[in-house]
């Protein structure tokens, strides 16, 4: 005699839900999850790649900045190396943080702008899935 | 009494502000990120107003008096975290579309019981950081009005609970938006009259960098005296700067926003506003060191200096301006801590419906009220600065390797997380416990970030084998920094409403 698990719809949703992390993402968004072979990867890891290198490079910027207010207000004497405590960390601060916004910025715009170039041809651009951009041979496409 | 009448209009004017952003609180998405609809400009003002919490606007200037001048680096970190807020974290949290650390967790590492854990991490660090807010209003509502400390502690419990369980995170924005409005106006105002009024001969005194106590006019941190103010003052550095990062009430801010860039731009927004109320600080430490050289309670440095300098009806005005500012920095952290502990032990630990989340409050908030209750003597910023270094050595580099290195693991993410949370509270509880003497040991145990950082990011990445990463974790970490229709993070608010100020997205 062969015997059969019963488990309620619910739990079912769950455990598939558990062994299907790739549709979080969108399961958190309230959206479908989206096929990977609807995006150039190529210029996505692209972006990805600069994206990293200029977060790295704004860290290390932090870390110089930090370490040269610190030299400074240990070695400057008197009033003024309160000033350097008191008033110079700021300005250095939010130079740094919307640089780097800036860049970063530039970096999704340009990625959009090289997405958008190889997706002008596609037939079905409002949907999103453009036959011509399968650059992830996967079989399980749509 | 006017103290209290003036802590009281705060009080009221939370409330009406909390009931006109109501307007239903439905959803969980509704309760806990406000649906996405915030407005950038509303977003900064709200992290700003629930970031400069009563550790700033008392325990700063608290420090100073009591320490040195060195204390204005805890300002220093607390603001150079929304740097790498901005660079390493805004953004891509946002693209992830998960609410709190806990579902970002989840949804990069793919493993339910990962975020269990994180929930608890969110538990310990939210905890750590309630404490000193309600020993704030505590000692502040007993400064001012004489009502003794235990009482003022739950009234103000029961104050806070009430208004988030009625509103959630939208009438928290609101309100807490106000409430920076409130501090800058109710600090800096009495600061600049207090300035004027304290004349010359204080003004120099205060300003006074070659004073009796060189060790106290020198611009490094140290701790008790230990002689190793450079260590002191980089350890500080780093747990404020790392922890700021990895704050789940101020990542949870980012959701509430339309998308990646205005999330950026967002934690941009902060540094500004940061800047411009770690001014004000410094006149109270300053003057303090002068007018109350030597208080019974160093928390209550800034409500006690205006009675100081101006006697009479002036100083008994700015006084209850300053008790109001105080109260109002209570009041705003306080709420968006416990709506990150509620949505961490209903959201995470429970699975919870709107229900439980609003019991969640009600929980979270009983449990801060006791555990102060015993923490009266505790300084202010020695609380913040351990939830500060458990933040730190758990989601900051949970986060930083999460969104930019595909090999990490959720195994060498359970790994990271059980070192850095076990060694950086560890290193707390033993530093109250066995009371070393002042030393290199003593600050590496009271200020562990500096080791328990480095530690937590190696054990993560040591932990993580190669062969065990998914074949989905790269496209789980592309979707984090691809602008566009591939990301959910950008598509704006969940409801479809006027507010979307990305222009990232693919609705173009």
């Amino acid at each position: 005699m062969q015997r059969v698990r019963v488990t309620s719809p619910q739990t079912r949703l769950a455990q598939r839900r558990g062994a299907d992390a790739m549709g979080r993402l969108s399961h958190l968004a309230g959206r479908p999850p989206m096929p990977s072979t609807a995006i150039d990867l190529e210029a996505a890891e692209r972006a990805l790649r600069r994206q990293r290198r200029l977060a790295v490079r704004t860290a290390l910027a932090l870390l110089a900045a930090l370490a040269t207010l610190l030299t400074a207000a240990a070695l400057v004497p008197g009033r003024l190396g309160w000033a350097v405590l008191f008033f110079a960390p700021y300005p250095v601060l939010l130079a740094l943080a919307a640089l780097h916004v800036r860049r970063a910025e530039r970096v999704e715009d340009d990625h959009a702008s090289e997405a958008h170039a190889s997706e002008a041809p596609a037939a079905d651009a409002a949907t999103g899935r453009a036959s011509d951009l399968r650059a992830d041979p996967a079989p399980d496409g749509p | 009494m006017l103290g209290l009448a003036s802590i009281m209009l705060v009080l009221v004017a939370s409330v009406v502000i909390g009931v006109w952003g109501v307007r239903a609180a439905r959803s969980t998405p509704d309760f806990l990120v406000a649906s996405r609809s915030i407005v950038p400009g509303w977003n900064a003002l709200a992290i700003a107003g629930e970031y400069v919490s009563a550790a700033s606007v008392l325990g700063l200037a608290g420090l100073l008096v009591k320490n040195g001048v060195g204390a204005m680096w805890y300002a220093v970190g607390f603001t150079a975290g929304y740097v790498l807020v901005a660079a390493l974290v805004a953004g891509p949290m946002r693209r992830s579309g998960a609410y709190t650390v806990p579902d970002f967790a989840e949804y990069r590492l793919g493993s339910p019981r990962i975020r269990r854990m994180c929930g608890l991490v969110v538990l310990v660090i939210m905890l750590l950081y309630l404490l000193p807010q309600f020993k704030a209003a505590g000692v502040v509502l007993e400064l001012v009005s004489g009502i003794p400390y235990w009482i003022g502690v739950i009234g103000a419990g029961l104050v806070v609970s009430s208004t988030i369980a009625v509103g959630g995170m939208r009438s928290a924005t609101y309100v807490q938006a106000f409430h920076y409005l409130v501090k800058l106006a109710f600090i800096a105002g009495p600061a600049i009259v207090l300035i004027a009024l304290a004349g010359s001969d204080r003004r120099e005194a205060a300003l006074a960098a070659h004073g009796p106590d060189p060790d106290w006019a020198r611009p490094l941190l140290d701790l008790d005296g230990s002689g190793h103010s450079v260590l002191a003052t980089v350890s500080v550095l780093t747990a404020t700067t790392l922890g700021a990062m990895g704050l789940p009430h101020v990542v949870m801010r980012f959701h509430t926003v339309a998308g990646a860039r205005a999330a950026r731009r967002v934690a941009v927004s902060v540094i500004v506003l940061l800047s411009l109320f770690y001014l004000f600080p410094i006149v109270y430490g300053l003057l303090g060191r002068i007018a109350v050289p030597n208080p019974a309670e160093t928390d209550v440095v800034p409500v006690l200096v205006p009675g100081a300098i101006a006697p009479g009806t002036v100083g008994a005005v700015l006084t209850a301006l300053v008790a109001a500012g105080a109260f109002a920095a209570f009041l705003s952290t306080s709420s968006g801590l416990l709506l990150a502990l509620a949505g961490g032990l209903s959201h995470d630990l429970f699975g919870g419906s709107l229900s439980k989340l609003r019991m969640g409050v009600v929980v979270g908030t009983a449990l801060a009220v006791v555990l102060s209750l015993p923490a009266a003597d505790v300084d202010i910023n020695v609380l913040v600065g351990w939830a500060f270094a458990v933040a730190a050595s758990t989601f900051c580099p949970l986060l930083t390797l999460g969104i930019w290195w595909r090999g990490l693991t959720a195994t060498g993410a359970t790994a990271g997380l059980l070192v850095g949370a076990a060694s950086s509270t560890g290193a707390a509880l033993a530093s109250v416990i066995l009371d070393l003497p002042p030393g290199t040991w003593s600050i590496l145990l009271a200020q562990p970030a500096l080791w328990t950082v480095p530690l937590a990011f190696a054990t993560m990445a040591a932990a993580s084998r190669p062969g065990s990463v998914p074949d989905w974790a790269g496209e789980a970490v592309l979707r984090l920094h691809v602008p566009g229709r591939y990301s959910t993070g950008d598509t704006g608010p969940i409801r479809t409403g006027p507010n979307r100020l990305d222009g990232s997205g693919p609705l173009r």
